[in-house]
């Protein structure tokens, strides 16, 4: 069983909040979806390579050339704060 | 002429011969999603004028002399693929306002074969759902009966063509996105091959199993639109560059002698037993149609689901990285730090569903947990993968049921969450193991569609097309419509 | 009690592509914020990544160039973070199968020998943008130029136990990409960085101590003084008793000091796993052999051959070949001149202390080195003495070319013909009959005084053109 002080761990490593109304609930379908899994552990997988994607081909490579598809005013259309062309975020301390 | 519930096949004709104008057909597309989406929601995005103006684009073409199959033919897309200009939410209030700078390649290539793009239909958020519920725009209703879900989380899609909006819509198949829906709304669904349309602009669930798809009629639709949607993209690693057939040619191709799998798991008590019987007719159909029909074995057919709900959540959750409230999307209000911009964008942007798989993603992923679950599902995929080729390897064709029920109850509490991942039980193989699958109507169990699935080798979506044209020359399921009351 | 440093260092190297890794936007440093952006770089949804070629070239080309074993089939992995410079909230990056495995380089040290640093892997990966902190007030500004340049991460075994033995490293492997061509190496722009791995153990200690991370280190100078400064706060810490904490840190070169980095404090689970968007990448055997077909002489190579052909000094030899534009320019100015000995001397004199003097390096300097090689032969067949090179020089320097018409329009000729200096000679002889007489009945060492009064005569005389070998030689014949 997982505690619920891990699944608001890992939530944090996700930067999602959960409330202390919903901790409760959460853990429990967390545990539910989990035992799902178990199934898996019965399975003998010695040796087996683990599988990334269906596609079989090996990864193509693009020639070094380059090329603007879009302009900057239109990718930072959305942007939800932006000054001068940078996107803004609250003042970050490193 | 009416154009609601006519083949693209049909509406092309009368484009050429003049008996209606694309115009026509748009202006009847928007009066019917205008009658019928305040009671079914199928559509969360209509661009009319421009649609409009596209089309008198597309009766200029055809009064050149153009004649392509899909110039001027009236769609919609699952509100998960970038259009230019066009708002593209994925049903998420995350990205409630987001307007992409450009197309997906689908959308591209299909605005390229003169189809007339007139919005965008709803979805489950982030296509995380199998009933379309998860949407932030609510649920869409089944137009079989409208107390009911159409599935998903293609559900816009499958209602919008189930209801005569429009006569082709995309989808997009994860676990069973376009299959399940398809056959919970009584129409044509085909998840191609892994890699046989391209992802690019198609915004990213789990990257190892998203697939594109048309949704349609019938096969034949189906196979029209395929023709332009797939092939190779620069844009997309994962793309496949296997020359793309014309999937319309071998439609009539007699289908005697060809070998068709059942597997027993897929009758196992998963499966409603009014279901069952309509999927054993159907199969019954094509046996009479010349196909031999042979029991086989999924062992791992259970197996799949868990394996599913490893891989895709935790593909999920790295994809779902990006929408931090920084470049675009939702950003919370006065944030006080960079942590509070991140935790409440985030926390406040996604739904429920989408969180707790973000949630089990990142706990699978996680350094304690990455060999016992997300490694361990890496191997089972394969070795279900392995399972599903030495089938295939004996059989031309699986088939079977492409959901255990029908369409089941909205704000059905009475369903554990584990309890709706296992509606995806029969569709979830052939996205782990890349293989093309295809739904199609195939009975009507109490006044409801039921779907059969026939699941193909990997690029046989000739074939599949070819099975379900076939099917589909000797029944009348996917004729059958919906008697909506706004039905004109 | 005494204690040892273990060191072990991640260079990340910012590959000379034209465009990004998994993107078609430029590289060039130094753009409009913001400008040299894709849909990919700016992490919009649907956008994929589709490898660059040249960047696995130059990885591959890397991996040869010091001896390691290539990744047949290696992959990319996502390190999952959340940074707002890093827009996917995941790197791309190689953590399971690297494309360069172990290999192990032979840095030279100034004596002549070499110190082995066993490279651990060499890996592709994404840089992430720039945080600005300093544009606008109460915020970071968040520019992605830099987002997706594709980076080569060289990873080293903890070999390190001085910082001298660092910067050696440090200026080989600078050294050795800028003559693979790989990387510009400019420390200045970030296309080498440094991150230093620094723990303590008492003397004679295996087991190694905890350790501390000093990230983004820029300059050489700044590297030395980083390690000293970290490596003294640990040894006060270990010697009060506490504990060293496994962390990040930054170095402060204002206030000489280093600190734990703020955004690193989170502890993190970067939850790898191999990025589904991108299949594995194959190199065959015929792919290797064309690019080792195509590699320069490595500065390994070209060490030894000036030491043993060309029998220069191994400091000479060490400093020549730590730049490529400067081993070039030596190897044209050897050859040419037939004087390998003079030409290091020149490259490593006057050229070093010009290019210096103007704070320039070797390939941005338009002096040629067949201007130079040819300035040497004039020295050798006696045109021109020392003192006239380096006017010569000068004026090359400014930009004049062509060694000879220098001599010509300057008048420097070396007066060389005999007959001419026996003309002054006799002159001077008639003219300084006491000095003469002196000279004759002298000692040696009287002689040697008389001999310098002589020249110093005739080079007035010949305006300072008189070659003073023959000159010297004449006034013997003439005297004695």
């Amino acid at each position: 069983m997982t505690q619920a002080s891990t699944v608001k761990d890992v939530a944090a490593l996700a930067r999602l909040t959960i409330s202390e109304h919903d901790i409760e609930n959460v853990t429990a379908e967390f545990n539910q979806t989990l035992a799902l899994f178990d199934a898996l552990q019965s399975v003998d997988t010695h040796g087996v390579a683990p599988m990334v994607n269906p596609c079989t081909a090996n990864q193509p490579l693009r020639t070094d050339n380059v090329t603007t598809l879009v302009e900057r005013e239109e990718l930072m259309k959305n942007a939800p704060s932006k000054e001068e062309n940078y996107f803004l975020v609250p003042r970050v301390i490193d | 002429m009416p154009i609601a519930f006519e083949s693209i096949a049909t509406l092309s004709q009368a484009l050429k011969n003049g008996e209606v104008s694309s115009r026509q057909l748009v202006e009847q597309a928007v009066a019917r999603i205008d009658s019928l989406n305040p009671q079914l929601n199928a559509v969360v995005c209509l661009e009319a004028e421009q649609a409009l103006a596209n089309a008198d684009q597309a009766d200029a073409r055809r009064a050149k002399g153009e004649h392509s199959p899909l110039l001027g033919i009236p769609m919609l897309h699952k509100d998960i693929f970038c259009t230019q200009g066009m708002r593209t939410t994925c049903a998420s209030k995350m990205l409630a306002d987001f307007v992409p700078p450009y197309d997906a390649t689908v959308v591209q290539k299909l605005k390229d074969a003169g189809m007339i793009n007139l919005g965008k239909c709803n979805m489950d958020e982030f296509a995380m759902g199998s009933s379309n519920e998860t949407s932030v725009f609510g649920a869409c209703k089944n137009p079989w009966d409208v107390t009911r879900v159409p599935g998903g989380s293609s559900g816009g899609s499958a209602v919008a063509v189930a209801s005569g909006m429009v006569p082709f819509a995309t989808g997009t198949d994860t676990g069973g996105s376009i299959r399940q829906p398809a056959a919970l709304c009584g129409i044509t669904g085909l998840k191609p091959t892994y890699g046989r349309v391209s992802r690019y602009g198609m915004i990213a669930f789990a990257s190892s199993m998203d697939q594109a798809g048309p949704m349609a009629h019938s096969a034949q639709d189906c196979a029209l639109v395929l023709n332009a949607m797939a092939g190779h993209d620069p844009l997309d690693s994962t793309c496949d560059n296997t020359p793309v057939p014309n999937y319309h040619q071998t439609l009539d191709h007699p289908i005697a002698g060809l070998r068709i799998g059942v597997p027993k798991e897929f009758f196992s008590s998963h499966l409603n037993t009014e279901v069952a019987t309509a999927i054993d007719a159907a199969i019954c159909e094509l046996e009479r149609a010349g196909a031999t029909v042979k029991e086989v074995s999924l062992p791992s057919t259970d197996l799949a689901v868990s394996t599913y709900y490893v891989i895709a959540p935790a593909e999920a959750s790295a994809n779902l990285s990006r929408y931090d409230g920084v470049r675009y999307g939702y950003r919370c209000e006065a944030p006080s730090d960079l942590q509070d911009l991140y935790f409440r964008s985030r926390t406040e942007g996604f739904g429920a569903e989408v969180k707790r798989r973000i949630l089990v993603g990142t706990f699978t992923l996680s350094a304690a947990s990455y060999d016992q679950y997300f490694m361990k599902a890496q191997q089972v995929r394969r070795l279900i993968t392995q399972e599903y080729d030495s089938v295939l390897n004996e059989v031309d064709v699986i088939a079977g049921p492409a959901a255990p029920n029908t369409a089941f109850a909205l704000n059905d509490t009475s369903k554990s969450i584990t309890d709706m991942y296992m509606e995806d039980v029969f569709t979830i193989g052939a996205n782990l193991a890349g293989l093309p699958a295809i739904s199609l109507p195939a009975g009507l169990v109490n006044g409801l569609p039921v779907g059969l699935q026939l699941i193909g080798q990997r690029f046989g979506e000739a074939q599949l097309l070819n099975v379900a044209h076939q099917f589909q020359s000797r029944t009348d399921w996917h004729t059958r419509r919906p008697t909506l009351e706004a039905v004109r | 009690m005494h204690w040892e440093m273990v060191m072990g260092l991640e260079v990340h190297l910012q590959l000379a592509t034209h465009s990004k890794i998994f993107s078609s936007s430029s590289t060039q440093f130094g753009a409009e914020v913001n400008t040299h952006t894709n849909p990919l770089d700016m992490a919009l949804p649907g956008t994929l990544p589709v490898l660059n070629h040249e960047a696995v070239t130059l990885a591959i080309v890397f991996g040869l160039g010091i001896g390691a074993e290539i990744g047949k089939i290696s992959r990319f992995d996502r390190k999952n973070y959340f940074y707002p410079d890093l827009p996917k909230g995941y790197q791309i990056s190689q953590f399971f199968e690297p494309i360069v495995k172990e290999g192990i380089f032979d840095v030279p040290l100034e004596d002549g020998s070499t110190f082995p640093v066993r490279i651990l892997r060499a890996h592709l990966e994404e840089d992430a943008g720039k945080s600005v902190h300093d544009a606008i007030p109460a915020h970071t500004g968040i520019d992605l130029n830099r987002a997706g340049t594709p980076l080569l991460e060289v990873v080293t075994e903890p070999d390190f136990r001085t910082s001298e033995q660092v910067i050696a490293y440090l200026k080989a492997l600078h050294a050795l990409v800028t003559y693979l061509g790989i990387s510009d190496g400019n420390m200045s722009e970030g296309s080498m960085r440094c991150d230093v791995n620094i723990s303590l153990r008492p003397m004679g200690e295996s087991a190694y101590g905890t350790r501390t991370e000093l990230k983004n280190i820029n300059s050489f100078r700044f590297i030395e003084r980083a390690i000293h400064v970290e490596s003294q706060r640990q040894q006060d810490l270990l010697e009060a008793g506490h504990t060293v904490t496994q962390e990040t840190r930054l170095f402060d070169p204002d206030r000489d000091e280093t600190r734990a980095m703020r955004s690193k404090e989170v502890a993190n689970d970067y939850r790898y796993f191999p990025d589904p968007d991108l299949l594995p990448i194959v190199i065959d055997d015929a792919t290797i052999e064309n690019i080792r077909a195509s590699l320069p002489e490595l500065p390994v190579a070209k060490r030894l051959r000036y030491t043993e052909e060309l029998g220069l000094s191994n400091y000479d030899a060490n400093l020549l070949t730590q730049e490529r534009a400067t081993a070039e320019f030596f190897e044209i100015v050897a050859e040419t001149s037939e004087n390998p000995k003079s030409a290091a001397n020149w490259v490593l004199g006057d050229v070093s202390a010009a290019l210096n003097k103007e704070g320039i390096s070797m390939s941005d300097a338009t002096l040629s080195a067949i201007d130079v090689a040819t300035l040497i032969a004039r020295i050798d067949d006696n045109t021109l003495s020392s003192k006239m090179a380096k006017d010569v020089f000068d004026a090359l320097w400014q930009g004049e070319t062509d060694v000879d018409s220098i001599i010509d329009r300057k008048g420097l000729k070396q007066v060389s013909d005999s007959g001419a200096l026996e003309v002054i000679i006799n002159a001077l002889i008639s003219e300084n009959t006491a000095q003469v007489e002196q000279y004759r009945v002298a000692d040696e060492g009287k002689q040697k005084k008389l001999i310098g009064f002589f020249v110093g005569q005739a080079m007035k005389a010949s305006k300072g053109q008189a070659n003073p070998q023959l000159l010297n030689q004449l006034l013997k014949e003439k005297l004695g």
